[in-house]
């Protein structure tokens, strides 16, 4: 996962204390040895003080990091067995706690991540909605300030079948009440949308309203690229045809791009931003851009690959000094 | 000895279910059956019992036997052949290195060989060898536009299809007497130049030869994709001129054939294709509706209610179809249980 490894690799940069006084994913790995010992009161003391830690300028949350936390100790997808354990370690969490938010959140973003691979549907089908039980159990509490508390309840709901207009109306009633949300909340309601099976653009357009309405004084209209970012991972052929019908035009992606690397300057978003310019033949915009990219590494070419790799980034060089046709 | 009659009881475990395949009656349902093809040919052939895999593919050629969604089976093994997963290249520090397996599918394609060698008449051992020229050309191509691949794989691309191609050719005496060879050749011409060039006398040879094979058609459909130089206009020609080849045994199911077949490829521009202006959804619900009374099986059923609701936004047809399937779903046919969830609800919602 994106963010994920992103910050893990901030963290790993404030170890020796450079950032001690801002939390970082670091101090949220131990969760997941809190849950193996069925420490369930510290792990909700730890929540409510996470919960209390505004988004910062990076776009994470204190609930972020606390999922992001325990996510990573959850382990990987295809760890079939921590997997399972991890679950269970939930449900007792949940069945000890049942008013629990955190528990409820980690055990639905469990199921949200393992139901689609097992293979009986009715078994996937009792699973999402004993996590939707689980969910519905603390809403009435503060649960739905949280917004990871909204984005598992909307993967939750797109996993039985709600439509991208479903997933969008949830979205909007909730957004007005819930804590700042971060650019994780975001990503996981693009997921809702099911884009590889729906191509839902026009909800996907209007998420990226509501989100740019709810973020911009502080965020200018950065939300929208971490949106369609997320969009285009989720639906690569949007690559092929960015500026398609109800798609933002390449000016719009172009300031949303540019608002979310001033937020948190990352090669990554100036890859993406090169390669949309290149898309849109903006032939100065591509060559200031590619210009302001640093030295490549190989771990660029993880980011130009689905763009069409080292062969699209040349032709786009070689395009904006006149030594060929457009990209 | 206790060592060959082991094996001996081994290939006749293998063998006996499988051989009896075609023959069986449409009981064991269409998706455990097609799973069983699929591990006939890898179990085979990774134990070089390739005895066995002609005797079953003679059969049902001869039988002309189908699956219960009316698919030969003798196609379904020709679809079936894989080699697996090629193992992982070690970690090479040089600038460019390569990411295909070169050894791994030189192994299989002297397997092939092996076969070939033992069996010069045996046209699926051809489609074989054939085919593990054509998978290692995809390894070095990758699933990008073409526009995206460094041209030396792009140059290794070619030439390992128009070998695939060149096989082919090699062992038309007895190929041409098969659907499949066709079917194999025209796919493989879609991206050879010589493959190219002679793509129109091909299509107008195998369909003289076969003008009821679905393959052959399936094949045809893709050549005729946008993505590769084709138009909508022309798929729906090519599917309109095979209603006319198959009315008679099929009536208007080969429309709906075609195009479910097509779809694959047609979605990779967007899911609901089957909207479109120009691509004519009543007839291939027609199609369809003709497949589904002619080859009842769930399959089918599926695959149809699946391209009514994601591909055509036939909301009405979708609801029919979901109704008529009830519990015999087929996970295998939709994408996810979501998917499905998802068609079962919008269904359901009052139209605009």
């Amino acid at each position: 996962m994106k963010l994920l490894r992103s910050l893990v690799l901030a963290a790993a940069l404030c170890v020796g204390g450079a950032c001690a006084a801002k939390p970082t994913l670091l101090d949220y790995l131990d969760l997941y040895k809190l849950l193996e010992d069925k420490e369930f009161s510290q792990l909700d003391a730890r929540y409510a003080i996470a919960t209390g830690t505004q988004t910062d300028a990076s776009g994470v949350s204190g609930s972020d990091l606390f999922f992001l936390g325990m996510q990573a100790g959850v382990g990987r997808r295809d760890d079939v067995a921590r997997a399972a354990a991890a679950l269970k370690l939930a449900k007792q969490w949940v069945a000890s706690a049942p008013r629990s938010v955190p528990a409820a959140i980690v055990m639905g973003r469990i199921i949200v991540r393992d139901a689609p691979r097992i293979a009986d549907w009715t078994e996937q089908g009792r699973l999402i909605a004993e996590a939707l039980k689980a969910l519905e159990a603390v809403k009435e509490s503060n649960a739905q300030k949280d917004p990871a508390w909204t984005s598992t309840y909307a993967r939750l709901i797109s996993l039985d079948g709600a439509t991208p207009s479903q997933v969008i109306e949830l979205t909007r009633n909730q957004l007005a009440g819930m804590s700042e949300p971060g650019e994780w909340f975001f990503e996981e309601i693009v997921g809702a949308l099911e884009l590889k099976s729906t191509e839902a653009l026009p909800e996907l357009r209007e998420l990226a309203t509501l989100a740019v309405h709810r973020s911009d004084k502080a965020r200018g209209t950065s939300m929208l690229a971490v949106i369609y970012t997320s969009a285009f991972d989720a639906l690569p052929a949007l690559r092929s045809n960015p500026f398609k019908a109800g798609m933002p035009d390449w000016q719009t992606m172009d300031r949303a791009y540019t608002d979310l690397n001033k937020l948190r300057p990352d090669r990554v978003i100036q890859i993406h931003q090169a390669a949309l310019a290149c898309k849109a033949q903006d032939k100065n915009r591509t060559a200031e851009l590619l210009d302001l990219l640093p030295a490549p590494s190989s771990m660029d070419q993880l980011t130009w690959a689905p763009w069409g790799g080292d062969v699209f980034r040349s032709r786009c060089e070689d395009w904006v000094r006149g030594d060929s046709m457009p990209a | 000895m206790r060592n060959s009659g082991t094996q001996l009881a081994a290939r006749l475990a293998l063998a006996l279910p499988l051989l009896c395949g075609p023959m069986l009656p449409a009981h064991a349902g269409e998706m455990a059956e097609r799973k069983e093809i699929a591990e006939l040919f890898t179990k085979s052939f990774a134990a070089s019992d390739f005895s066995t895999l002609d005797t079953w593919y003679s059969k049902a050629r001869r039988d002309n036997s189908r699956l219960p969604s009316g698919d030969f089976r003798a196609d379904r093994l020709v679809q079936s052949i894989a080699f697996g997963e090629p193992p992982a290249m070690r970690p090479c520090t040089e600038f460019r290195c390569s990411r295909v397996n070169d050894d791994y599918w030189l192994a299989q394609q002297q397997k092939a060989r092996v076969w070939l060698g033992q069996q010069p008449q045996s046209t699926l051992a051809a489609l074989t060898l054939a085919k593990a020229y054509d998978a290692q050309a995809w390894e070095y191509r990758g699933a990008g536009f073409a526009n995206n691949v460094r041209e030396e794989d792009m140059l290794k691309f070619r030439d390992l299809a128009n070998q695939a191609v060149q096989i082919l050719f090699t062992h038309a005496e007895h190929g041409r007497k098969d659907p499949n060879w066709w079917s194999q050749l025209l796919t493989y011409s879609r991206y050879t130049p010589m493959g190219q060039k002679n793509l129109a006398k091909l299509a107008h040879d195998a369909l003289a030869a076969f003008p009821g094979n679905p393959g052959i058609y399936a094949s045809l459909a893709d050549s005729l994709t946008p993505q590769w130089g084709g138009s909508y206009e022309a798929i729906a020609g090519l599917a309109a001129h095979a209603v006319e080849n198959t009315e008679a045994e099929e009536g208007q199911s080969m429309y709906a054939r075609i195009y479910g077949s097509a779809y694959g490829l047609l979605s990779k521009r967007g899911t609901a294709v089957f909207a479109r202006p120009d691509v004519n959804w009543p007839r291939i619900r027609a199609g369809f509706d003709d497949l589904v009374q002619r080859y009842p099986d769930s399959t089918n059923l599926n695959t149809y209610a699946r391209l009514a609701c994601i591909s055509a936004l036939d909301k009405k047809t979708t609801a029919q179809l979901l109704q008529r399937i009830a519990q015999e779903v087929e996970p295998q046919v939709w994408q996810s249980r979501s998917e499905f969830m998802r068609c079962q609800n919008w269904s359901r919602e009052a139209s605009p």
